[in-house]
This record gives C-alpha cells, sequence and structure tokens, in this order.
C-alpha cells in the first residue's frame, strides 16, 4: 500500500514541473525531418514525407478499431515562431462499436446504436523558444459528421466524454498550450494543455492536461512518466480525474 | 494490468470514487417550495418503499427475460409521476426509501429524491449512496449514483452514511466496483421530540457467506445505539431476508429458471430474529405466520403476484391502535391502490404512536 501512495504522491508532484518538446511530441510546430519514423508505447505511428510534411497514423494496436489518418504541415516562420498546421480524419465507428457490449468492459449499452462518424479535426501550431524552453500554443477546430441513425449514451468519463461529446454535438473548438524543458542533459519536463469547448452540445466544455518528467534515454529515444488531468463538465456536473502518463518513443 | 488497476484503487479519489468511510455524512435535500409541518400530531404516517429507481415494471438486463439498460427522459418522468401521485395521495409523514437513483446514465440524470420532494408534500430529505462509481465499465452503465433517501415532512438537522459490512468473498476489483450496502440515519427535528431518528437500509440480496447475517448484526448494533442514547426511532428498509414462519424458502413462482439462480432463504430464517425480538415489527410475526401472503411485498413478475416479505418496519416505540393498521400496500383490496405496476417492491405502511 505504501508503495501505491508514494506513486500517486509522485504523479501528482510531477504536475509541479512540467512542458512540451519538438521532434518527440506530437503537439508541436516541429515536423520529423524527410525519412524519419517515430513510435512510442502509445503514440502514434509517424513518419516524415518531407522536411516540411509529417504523416502519422494511429498506432498499429488502434488500427482497426479507431482508424484515423494525420498530416501536419510545416510553413515558413512568423518572425520568432514556427508555424504548423495538423489535419486528421477519422473513423471511430469501428471503436465505439466494440464498446457497445454486455458485462464487464461494456463501456456502452448493449442496444446502443452506433452510426457511421466521420470526425475532422484541425489545428495551427505556434511553437517558439524562450529562455531555452520550447513554447507552443495551438488554436483549432473539429467537426463531426453522423451518417444513420445514432442512438447511444456519451461516455461521461475523463477523454472519452469530450470524444463522443463531439461525435453528438458535431463541433468542437480547441485551444492548446504547451511548455517543455530541460534541467539537465537527459532529464527535462514537458506540459500540454488542451481545452474544449462544444458551441452545440448541453455540456460545453472539457480541459486536458498531461504532466510528464522527460528522461532522454538517447538521441533518438526518450521515456516520460507523469500525470494526465481532465476536468470537465458532465451532465451531471464537473468533476475531475487524473490517470498515469507512461510512454516510450524511438525516432529512426 | 495489476499496475493499473493498483493504481486505480488506491487513488480512488481522482480516478473511479467508489469507496466511501466507515461513516460519514449523509447529503441533505429541500423542497423547493414547503408544505404544513403541523406543530402536533398524535401518530405519524411512515411508508417504507422500494421504488426501482423509478424503473417500474420495465424489464432491464439483471432481470428474467430483461432486456432494457437506460430508461428515456420520458419513461423516468412518467414513473416518478406515478410514484409521487401515489406518495401524495397516500400523505405519510415520513417515507423511507429504497433503490433511488441520484444523477445515474440509467436513469436520465434525473435526482430522483429531488423530484419526489418537489411533486409531494414531503419538505426535506437525506440520501446516502450505495453504488457510486464515476464510470461502471459494465452493460454500459457508465455514471452511477444509486442510494437510499428518508423524507420528511420536518427539518432534518443532520443525518449519517454508516457502512455495512461488504462481502468478503467477491474478489477485490468486483468488490470495489460492487454494491456498498450502509444504514441511513436521519435526525428529524419534530416540533415536540428533538429525540428522533428514521433510520433506512437496504441488506444484502445475495447470500454470499456471511455477509447478510452480518449486515443485519450490524443493522441491530446500530439500533440499539441509538436505543441506549436515548433516542426515539422508526426503521425501515428492504432487507432481503425472509421471517421465521415462511412457509415457503425457495422455488418461488417467480424464479427465473435458467437465466438466474434461484432464490434459497433456507438456514436463514433465525438471522432476523434479535429485530423481532429486541425491537416492536410493524407485521406481528403470528399475523405473519397464519397468512404470509398479506405481508409480501416483493415480486419479480407481477403476472405471478406478489411472491414474498422482504420489506420490513421497526420502533423502539409503540405502533398505534396495537399495530392493527400496518400492512403491506399490495392492491385496491390491500391498501386501496394497485401498487404492483409502480415497483417490483409493494409499500409498508406502518403508523406510529408519538404522543
Amino acid at each position: 500500500m505504501s508503495v501505491l501512495i508514494s506513486l500517486c504522491t509522485f504523479f501528482a508532484f510531477s504536475s509541479i514541473a512540467s512542458a512540451e518538446p519538438t521532434v518527440f511530441t506530437q503537439n508541436s510546430a516541429t515536423t520529423l525531418s524527410k525519412g524519419d519514423w517515430s513510435i512510442g508505447v502509445f503514440s502514434p505511428l509517424r513518419y516524415g514525407l518531407t522536411d516540411t510534411i509529417e504523416l502519422s497514423v494511429v498506432h498499429p494496436g488502434w488500427v482497426l478499431t479507431a482508424p484515423h489518418i494525420r498530416l501536419m504541415s510545416q510553413y515558413d516562420k512568423l518572425g520568432r515562431w514556427s508555424v504548423a498546421s495538423r489535419h486528421q480524419l477519422g473513423y471511430p465507428t469501428p471503436l465505439l462499436k466494440q464498446l457497445a457490449r454486455e458485462g464487464t468492459g461494456g463501456i456502452l449499452p448493449p442496444d446502443s446504436t452506433i452510426p457511421h462518424t466521420l470526425v475532422s479535426k484541425n489545428d495551427v501550431y505556434f511553437g517558439t523558444t524562450v529562455n531555452e524552453s520550447e513554447m507552443t500554443l495551438s488554436v483549432g477546430f473539429a467537426l463531426a459528421l453522423e451518417l444513420g441513425d445514432s442512438d447511444y449514451p456519451t461516455i461521461d468519463y475523463a477523454y472519452g466524454f469530450r470524444q463522443t461529446n463531439l461525435y453528438q454535438n458535431k463541433t468542437a473548438l480547441q485551444l492548446g498550450f504547451g511548455w517543455e524543458q530541460f534541467i539537465t542533459e537527459k532529464i527535462g519536463f514537458r506540459t500540454w494543455s488542451k481545452g474544449y469547448y462544444f458551441p452545440l452540445a448541453d455540456e460545453v466544455w472539457a480541459l486536458e492536461q498531461r504532466d510528464t518528467v522527460l528522461f532522454q534515454v538517447s538521441e533518438t529515444s526518450q521515456a516520460s512518466v507523469g500525470v494526465n488531468w481532465s476536468v470537465a463538465e458532465y451532465p451531471w456536473g464537473e468533476q475531475w480525474h487524473a490517470f498515469p502518463a507512461l510512454d516510450w518513443m524511438w525516432i529512426w | 494490468m495489476f499496475t493499473l488497476l493498483s493504481f486505480l484503487f488506491a487513488c480512488d479519489g481522482t480516478t473511479l470514487r467508489a469507496n466511501f468511510a466507515d461513516e460519514e455524512p449523509a447529503l441533505l435535500y429541500e423542497s423547493e417550495s414547503k408544505t404544513e409541518m403541523p406543530s402536533e400530531k398524535d401518530t405519524l404516517l411512515v411508508l417504507n418503499y422500494n421504488i426501482k429507481y423509478g424503473g417500474a415494471r420495465l424489464t432491464f438486463f439483471w432481470e428474467c427475460e430483461g432486456g432494457r439498460y437506460n430508461m428515456t427522459d420520458d419513461e423516468v418522468y412518467t414513473h416518478l409521476g406515478d410514484l409521487a401521485t401515489f406518495i401524495s395521495d397516500v400523505d405519510p409523514d415520513i417515507l423511507i426509501l429504497q433503490e433511488v437513483d441520484r444523477n445515474s446514465l440509467r436513469s436520465g440524470y434525473i435526482d430522483q429524491t429531488q423530484y419526489l420532494l418537489d411533486n409531494t408534500p414531503l419538505n426535506y430529505g437525506a440520501y446516502a449512496s450505495q453504488h457510486q462509481v464515476d464510470f461502471l465499465p459494465t452493460d454500459g452503465m457508465g455514471h452511477v449514483d444509486f442510494g437510499n433517501a428518508i423524507l420528511s415532512r420536518w427539518p432534518i438537522s443532520e443525518a449519517s452514511r454508516i457502512a455495512l459490512p461488504l462481502v468478503e468473498s467477491y474478489p477485490a476489483y468486483y468488490k470495489y466496483l460492487y454494491l456498498k450496502r450502509h444504514v441511513l440515519t436521519a435526525k428529524i427535528d419534530l416540533p415536540w421530540n428533538d429525540a428522533f431518528y428514521a433510520v433506512n437500509t437496504h441488506l444484502e440480496a445475495f447470500s454470499e457467506g456471511n455477509a447478510k447475517l452480518n449486515q443485519i448484526d450490524k443493522l441491530h448494533s446500530v439500533l440499539s445505539g441509538l436505543t441506549e442514547q436515548g433516542f426515539d426511532w422508526v426503521a425501515a428498509g428492504d432487507l432481503n431476508s425472509l421471517p421465521k414462519g415462511s412457509e415457503r424458502l425457495s422455488e418461488f413462482p417467480d424464479d427465473c429458471a435458467g437465466m438466474f439462480d434461484a432464490d434459497d432463504y433456507a438456514g436463514e430464517e433465525d438471522w432476523m430474529d434479535p429485530l423481532f425480538t429486541d425491537f416492536n415489527s410493524a407485521m406481528d410475526l403470528d399475523a405473519y405466520a397464519e397468512n404470509n401472503e398479506a405481508w409480501f411485498s416483493y415480486t419479480g413478475d407481477p403476472e405471478k403476484g406478489w411472491t414474498r416479505a422482504l420489506d420490513y418496519v421497526f420502533t423502539n416505540q409503540t405502533w398505534a391502535n396495537e399495530g392493527a393498521d400496518n400492512l403491506v400496500m399490495q392492491s385496491v383490496e390491500q391498501g386501496g391502490y394497485e401498487t404492483i405496476y409502480l415497483s417490483d417492491h409493494a409499500p409498508v405502511q406502518a403508523i406510529l404512536e408519538v404522543q
């Protein structure tokens, strides 16, 4: 038990110092170099098509249940700001159908009617260096289109809620802020916050934050450990949750 | 997976919020507008009712041949409206409710305690959850808050949720996400008596080991404690137990052959004896032995009629008219209302002498 309490405490304190990187993060104004590949234990597969265009797909473990494709394009600098845009097209229907089941693991009721759903997410990223730290801002919107009858509840829990709230209410506006700083050559921290506003929904906002300590294992490998925070307005009121954030990424 | 589950359980306050303290304050409610609160009464009409979270006779996935998961808002409001009409007609002074939803996905996130306060002559309420999980990943249940409530004509100055023993034989993850039974106590400020409690409970439905017996013992201990402290009290609930004198302990007409294990109360006949011996039961055991059926308060199948007695009212005071007016409101013939379509339980009426 004491080990678990220590873990909780560690995750809680790790949020005090946190931030956002460049090549190792998906949430920055920097794309992979041409021909480079990247993948993480929990991160998507990315590929540098050119020095300014990066293509990524969902993590291979999820490719059949939640297929999506993402294109990131880097533009000319605006003063000291790097600029990039990211465009994603996804099809979450197979995943939602898998989640609607009887018994344990039934995230959605088995009698749910899940429509074909197409989702487009679009963000513009602005990145700059501040006192040897990387700062990133993002602004964007998402659109969802349901084709056919739809009758299932939103997944009223962290992460699932803002996704299904978007699917059922068609539109979301998104704002992001990231910060990454290395304290030593090998150890740094990263924080990434993103707010969602759903103008057509009854429950209109969600906020997520990921705070991690970074371990630069090598030039091509980075591990991170920390905590994911989520707070949102649910049908019964506001609620927050926290979970461990773990990943190990490689670039080659 | 073990590490992740351990993290979730250990950090319950940040993840699923499914745990309770051994004793904690219950939630207090007030109706939107107040009705008359008499300053004197000779008797109190107490009504105990398991309302099946406003599900009436819809058959849910956990019932025989049931296929329903979540209700529509219209269904919930219709069922709650029928219950409110019945309760308003009966006009109890104290209403003791089991299986009340508070902001659960399956019942349209409607706060049923607040709804019943706003739509009946009752003015104050106390609620305690017996199943609270931020997100229950089973059968699409999602957010669950399901419990027991006490509603009163007069103010409730304090209310507590006292945890009952859990079913120890369940695996840790199941025990964590499963129902956690309790005793709800509410101190009601009667204008003529400042030492009066109403008590509510809903015990384990399935006899896994000695869980239900341990819960009955704890209930007895809470009630004895109130008496020792000089309080008057009325206690009611769905005890999921059959009393001594029951002619049938198994093979009930509403058993669901093939789908669930048939209910079998054999070996439990003595479990409630301390309650009947040490306190005054609204149901006289001799009267029950003479005619079991008159005290039946539950059926899983309305076509089969009421099949067993599960709901009880006790006090450390005296029943009015020597208990002759206490009854299970089963039908127009017995109680004046056809209640079999309002819930899977029938309401139990008991009239307490208070002055």
